[in-house]
């Protein structure tokens, strides 16, 4: 696999399940479709039973942990009429649903439209060269497609990210090429690229967030919406940040195993701190920053590359706590208030009978 | 391999039953890289082959278990030549009942026997009655050492015993229920409540069936099911099905060991049920037995050896470890066995004629069992206790569609559930287009084909609602079409039962009241019912019908709003306002109260006789609350009997309070009793003379009261003052201060006719009464340590009859006000009694007010302390402007301003500037190392 990418695109990572997937795959495809929709469910949630590609048995993991009846919807719904739109909290890996759902059935989940406070009708549907334009005058070749048009034109999926930061006019350029699967080109004679077969569009968006746009009624009645939940079982979520950091980390170059212990420790804090919930049931203060899953993977990688650069040893529980730290601080400094009173009553608490949360509270001097 | 698969009958096990030996150790053989027999074909393979049928196979090592269910099967199970044919089902499912139906027309049996409560066997005929329509239920009450119970065995249209007993009607051959009518059951005791007893509790349960869902990725027992049965099955052979129930039912049995279904009482039930196939054997040639599928091997495997090792060949193979008894329930904390029975620990009276079942010393009492209705609704929640099949209203459509032949009967009924789904939200003002539905429908076909299902079931149709009608964020708000969705698929059905024998009086009567009333009693629901009693007969009947049902504990009604006349709240509302649903448990509890009597009239007559039996023979107060309560409810009869009960109570009745309250419950029947109903009135007002006489009689006696019933004596004083004033003033006997408290309870608005018809009848009795009222009023004041709250109130009274002069009051208060410090104490007391009667007195007796200032002026702080509490409660009594006008006359007893009144205590800048002075004081002191003298600590 190749290094030469921070972050591979789904369809890079997963190429060999992808490919073994496909030579094996002989169930009804949607037109365009690289693999059927059963085999779509498998490649997103896993299966038992490895695949086979030249003779190798290649195993088809589980990509995406929560609600498995909600990836069969989003698969059914992408086969069909209406757009896909993930909604939910920050962090609960709409992203990454999106890019596999996109990397299993086009091959590619890079035709995105990033949506931005900034983002126009132009950079949704297509802009001009508009040194060919002023040169040859409006022609094929001087208009610049995006990655809506390149969608339609190649009957692939294109995701577009973050929606709802997009403003409402730019949104609404969206409704009628949803529903006609048309669009139309008036600066070309007879201008209309028509949707081929396999396209549509997966949106993800948040809803709750701050600086978004609501999204117009017209819109929302052109998307089936799945909301994505976070996490709440602890040993699911450290399963992730396992998986994810590991991944990160070797992409990173860095040779470190991942803590199977801290990681749940990790995993403990974070679902407690975001539910407010401690897994005695007792009620505790809630941050408002968001304490995602994301987050907590971010936290974990970064602490191993302290630990891994500055001291070339295992991933030590005071890097972990002084990383978090800049985590739950990002919004408000009262979050630092939570972060402390964990400490000094859950962490406190399990230190007396648990060696790791012993270790874990005495760096509690970071949090002040 | 290829026999095994197609025997499997399209059930995936495979990997279910592969974790089985992992984690139990019952199939020791079971290696790795079987692997390859789950869905191990892609959709396209099999064209010929319905979907479901995709992930079948079989690991090694179920080979044998395998052989041996298919062998028993063919033998003993389902040998359409032989003499019995047991069809194994799980309750309230439409395919069982298709299949089932399939079978009568080809084994053409002699007679049909069902799991059910075998003392349920007279009432096959009514069940069978083409007028009974479903939900309806078997109903009856046991007893035994763990309490009171209570068992419903409700049929479905779609229950396959429900099925069985139709057809075996249609056919003209019996139809019998053979299985126990009770079974031990501890947990039900131990959980108290409602508890449920449904088959599948230990067939959904077992670890079995958990594995199964996981590899066949269904979210639950439910969803399963349905896969491969309800759905699956419709396209498969009678038999085939059959076989397949009869193997998924055995392989889940499996997982329990032989002692826990002894003691669910599965194996006792099982013994009984062989002992009557037997039976039914020796004199008819064809008997088909319907069971639940989890039975069918202990009917069938216990015939062999007389019941020793019908625990089920999880003994013979070994599988009865201590893990898989743990896992067993560790699984299923709260299963239990059952026929479809619901349990319900109900409070039930004592029956008065149990039959003794079984004859056994530790055997429960058994009560009649009756044909009750059912609801859809009830059906469905029994799912909430591990029972039957949710979405009954859904399931109930597939059967009619099934039984009109239709091919495709899910695909119809969800699309016409999305029709009505679409057109109730619209109504609903819920934004959703047909654009909506049709992208559902979609939807549903795409899942269903994804879960390789030959069409889409419930839980198709239920993703794809989610999906595709709730918008933006799924949240509480956003939620409300997957709730209509869910509430169209229960359904609101409520059965009937055909005219018959062993109809219960009580309810019949019920029903015919409830119609005449215009209630509705054929959907769920709660509906809402506004009744004028006052303006509208046919409601005064609804108000004392719905009155009296909610007296007998029913369940059945609930008033919103409207007057409360026991409470005595609310008493100028003239509407009331109910909500109601009728259900089997209104009709359970009503069979309950049939003890009591064949009406609901009678009933509730015979229920307050024996409440009041717990009343004292003198206790006339009681017995006139229970008299009203039987006015409302419009039990003439027997109100006529508490009148005389009444009258006899009243002539013993020594306390003062007691009649008293009498007094007030008279006053009150009196001012209503058009509505009431009570047309002798002569006797009424009779009745409160003589509770008049008798409670003026025993005033001198009031003092021996405990001191918490002095208010409520007051309060007996001011009702007894009302009276006498009536009559004094000479416009009527008894009937302005009855109606006076009438015109209150109404708020005016009525039932001021009385004063017309009572008027001028002055009575010559009455001034006899009054003067009676002075005198014993006299006497109680004569009596030394009176209460001095008794006293102010008795003094008030005199005073205000005129009887002494008004500086009697004053005179009195002096005697607390200026007496020893204990005296003085007294004195809130006094004026609180005098207060509650005549309040005027302190704004006329300006002696009195003097006295009181003078009071407070040298009462020391700590007494004034003490007083404090009870004098602010003595005036309560006042409203503000008179509170206002008594603050001026203080002031102007002190020469000051009625204007200083408005002006604060303190001007704030003199006491900001004080509080500057006081803390640089305090911090000079500090400076000097000196204690300011404060006697803050003191206190």
């Amino acid at each position: 696999m190749s290094i030469d990418m921070i972050k591979p695109p789904a369809e890079v990572l997963h190429e060999r399940e992808l490919t073994a997937l496909r030579a094996e795959d002989r169930g009804k495809r949607p037109p365009n479709w690289k693999l059927s929709p059963a085999a779509v469910r498998d490649f997103l949630i896993g299966r038992e039973k490895p695949a086979e590609l030249d003779g190798e048995y290649i195993p088809i993991t589980r990509k995406f942990y929560g609600n498995d009846v909600l990836i069969e919807r989003a698969v059914v719904t992408l086969a069909g009429n209406r757009g896909l739109m993930l909604v939910g909290e920050p962090g609960t890996a709409k992203t990454m649903l999106s890019e596999l759902l996109a990397a299993a059935i086009s091959g590619t989940s890079t035709n995105t439209i990033q949506g931005t406070a900034g983002t126009t009708e132009d950079t949704i549907k297509y802009s001009w060269n508009y040194a060919m334009l002023l040169d040859k005058g409006p022609s094929e070749e001087a208009l610049v497609p995006s990655p809506l048009y390149q969608g339609m034109k190649k009957g692939i999926l294109t995701r577009f990210e973050e929606i709802t930061r997009c403003p409402s006019e730019a949104q609404d350029s969206l409704i009628s090429i949803m529903s006609d699967k048309v669009m139309n080109i008036p600066e070309l004679g007879d201008g209309v690229l028509f949707a081929k077969p396999g396209f549509n569009v997966i949106g993800t968006a948040n809803i709750r967030d701050k600086g978004v746009n609501e999204m117009s009624s017209a819109l929302k009645r052109r998307f089936n919406f799945e909301t994505i939940r976070p996490i709440e079982n602890v040993k699911m979520e450290a399963k992730i940040i396992e998986s994810q950091a590991s991944n990160l980390l070797s992409h990173g170059g860095i040779d470190a195993s991942v803590d199977p212990d801290v990681v749940e420790l990790l995993a403990t804090t974070f679902i407690e701190l975001r539910t407010g919930r401690t897994r005695e049931g007792y009620k505790i203060e809630v941050p408002q920053a968001v304490m995602s899953t994301a987050e907590a993977v971010s936290v974990y990688v970064q602490s191993a590359m302290t630990s891994y650069y500055y001291e070339e040893g295992g991933l030590s529980l005071e890097r972990l706590v002084q990383n978090m730290l800049g985590t739950v601080a990002k919004e408000n400094a009262k979050d630092l208030g939570a972060l402390q009173a964990y400490f000094s009553k859950v962490v406190k608490e399990r230190a007396r009978t648990e060696p790791l949360w012993d270790a874990y509270y005495k760096e509690k001097k970071w949090i002040g | 391999m290829d026999r095994l698969k197609a025997s499997a009958f399209g059930l995936p096990f495979c990997s279910a039953a592969r974790g089985e030996a992992g984690e139990a150790g019952i199939h020791g053989a079971a290696g790795e890289g079987s692997a390859e027999f789950v869905a191990a074909e892609g959709t396209a393979d099999a064209p010929r082959r319905s979907p479901e049928d995709e992930e079948l196979g079989l690991p090694p090592g179920t080979e044998a278990e395998m052989q041996e269910i298919d062998g028993l099967f063919a033998a003993k199970v389902f040998d359409l030549n032989g003499p019995v044919v047991h069809f194994p089902i799980r309750h309230h499912s439409p395919a069982c009942s298709h299949h089932l139906l399939r079978t009568f027309a080809a084994y053409n049996p002699d007679i049909v026997l069902i799991e059910g409560p075998e003392s349920g066997n007279p009432l096959v005929p009514v069940l069978a009655d083409p007028a009974t329509k479903a939900p309806v239920s078997l109903y009856y009450g046991y007893e035994d050492e763990h309490g009171r119970g209570a068992c419903y065995f409700p049929l479905l249209d779609y229950s396959p015993e429900y099925a069985a007993i139709r057809e075996a009607a249609a056919r003209g051959i019996p139809a019998r229920f053979i299985d126990l009518d009770y079974r031990g059951r501890p947990e039900a005791a131990e959980e108290g409540g409602k508890a449920s007893a449904q088959d599948e509790a230990l067939l959904a349960g077992s670890a079995f069936i958990g594995r199964l869902c996981r590899s066949s990725r269904s979210r639950s027992f439910d969803e399963l099911w349905e896969r491969a049965f309800e759905i699956g099955g419709l396209s498969r052979d009678t038999r085939e099905f059959a076989r397949g129930v009869f193997a998924y039912c055995t392989l889940s049995r499996m997982a329990y060991p032989p002692e826990r279904l002894r003691l669910e009482g599965d194996l006792a039930r099982e013994a009984r049920m062989r002992e009557l196939i037997a039976e039914a054997r020796e004199s008819f040639g064809r008997v088909l037995v319907v069971t639940g599928g989890f039975h069918t091997y202990g009917l069938v495997a216990g015939e062999k050896d007389g019941g020793e090792r019908d625990g089920g060949f999880a003994a013979a193979i070994g599988a009865d470890s201590a893990a898989s008894a743990a896992k067993a329930e560790a699984n299923d904390p709260g299963s239990r066995p059952g026929t479809g029975l619901r349990e319900e620990a109900a409070d039930a009276p004592p029956d008065g004629r149990p039959t003794r079942y079984g004859g056994g010393s530790g055997e429960p009492l058994l009560k009649p069992i009756y044909p009750m209705v059912y609801t859809f609704e009830e059906a469905d929640r029994l799912n909430g206790y591990a029972s039957g099949m949710p979405h009954v209203g859904y399931y109930d459509r597939i059967w009619q569609l099934l039984k009109s032949g239709e091919t495709k009967p899910y695909d119809r009924a969800g699309l016409e559930l999305l029709a009505r789904l679409g057109r109730e939200l619209r109504r609903e003002a819920e934004g959703v287009s047909t654009a909506d539905g049709i992208e559902a429908y979609g939807l549903m076909q795409g899942l269903a084909a994804l879960r390789s299902k030959s069409q889409p079931g419930a839980y198709e149709l239920t993703d794809a609602v989610t999906s595709s009608f709730v918008k933006g964020e799924r949240t509480i708000a956003a939620d409300r079409p997957l709730g209509k969705l869910l509430e169209l698929m229960t359904g609101d059905r409520i059965g009937e039962v055909a005219p018959n024998e062993f109809a219960v009086p009580i309810v019949e009567d019920f029903k015919a009241r409830a119609a005449a009333c215009r209630l509705n009693l054929k959907s769920t629901g709660r509906h809402r019912k506004a009744l004028e009693p006052y303006a509208k007969p046919a409601h005064r009947e609804a108000s004392r019908l719905l009155h009296c049902a909610e007296f007998l504990g029913t369940e059945f009604a609930n008033k919103e709003a409207g007057p409360d006349w026991v409470a005595r709240r609310d008493m100028n509302l003239v509407r009331e306002t109910w909500t109601y649903s009728y259900s089997s448990r209104t009709e359970a509890r009503l069979i309950e109260n049939s003890i009591y009597g064949g009406t609901v009239a009678q009933a509730a007559e015979a229920k307050i006789a024996e409440e009041l039996n717990r009343v004292p023979e003198h206790h006339s107060g009681e017995t006139a609350l229970w008299l009203l309560r039987a006015l409302v409810m419009g039990l003439e009869s027997l109100a006529g009997r508490l009148f005389d009960r009444l009258e006899s109570a009243l002539r013993r009745d020594g306390s003062f309070l007691s009649l008293c309250g009498t007094l007030e419950q008279l006053d009150r029947i009196r001012s209503h009793r058009r509505l009431l109903g009570v047309s002798d009135e002569r006797r009424l007002r009779r009745l409160a003379e003589e509770a008049y006489a008798a409670a003026v009689l025993r005033l001198p006696g009031l003092n021996g009261l405990k001191p918490d019933e002095q208010p409520q004596a007051v309060e007996g004083l001011k009702l007894l003052h009302m009276h006498a004033a009536g009559r004094s003033g000479g416009a009527d006997d008894l009937d302005s201060a009855a109606d006076l408290g009438g015109a209150a309870d109404l708020g005016g608005t009525d039932v001021r006719g009385s004063t017309a018809a009572g008027g001028g009848r002055a009575g010559h009795g009455g001034a006899a009464a009054d003067e009676n009222f002075r005198d014993r009023l006299g006497e109680l004041l004569a009596v030394r340590d009176l209460a001095p709250r008794l006293e102010g109130a008795a003094a008030a009274i005199l005073v205000r009859l005129g009887q002494t002069a008004p500086d009697d009051i004053s005179r009195r208060a002096r005697a607390y006000m200026l007496g020893t410090p204990d005296q003085v104490l007294k004195s809130a007391d006094y004026l609180q009694g005098v207060f509650a009667l005549a309040r005027d007195a302190l704004m006329q007796d300006d002696i009195l007010l003097a006295d009181l200032s003078g009071l407070l002026e040298r009462l020391p702080h700590e007494d004034f302390l003490r007083l404090l509490p009870e004098l602010r409660l003595a005036f309560t009594f006042f409203t503000p402007p008179e509170t206002s006008r008594i603050a001026a006359k203080v002031a102007g007893l002190h020469g000051i301003p009625p204007s200083r009144l408005e002006r604060p205590a303190a001007d704030e800048a003199a006491r900001l500037s004080a509080l500057k002075l006081d803390r640089a004081i305090r911090e000079e002191f500090a400076l000097w190392k000196l204690e300011p003298e404060t006697n803050t600590k003191e206190e």
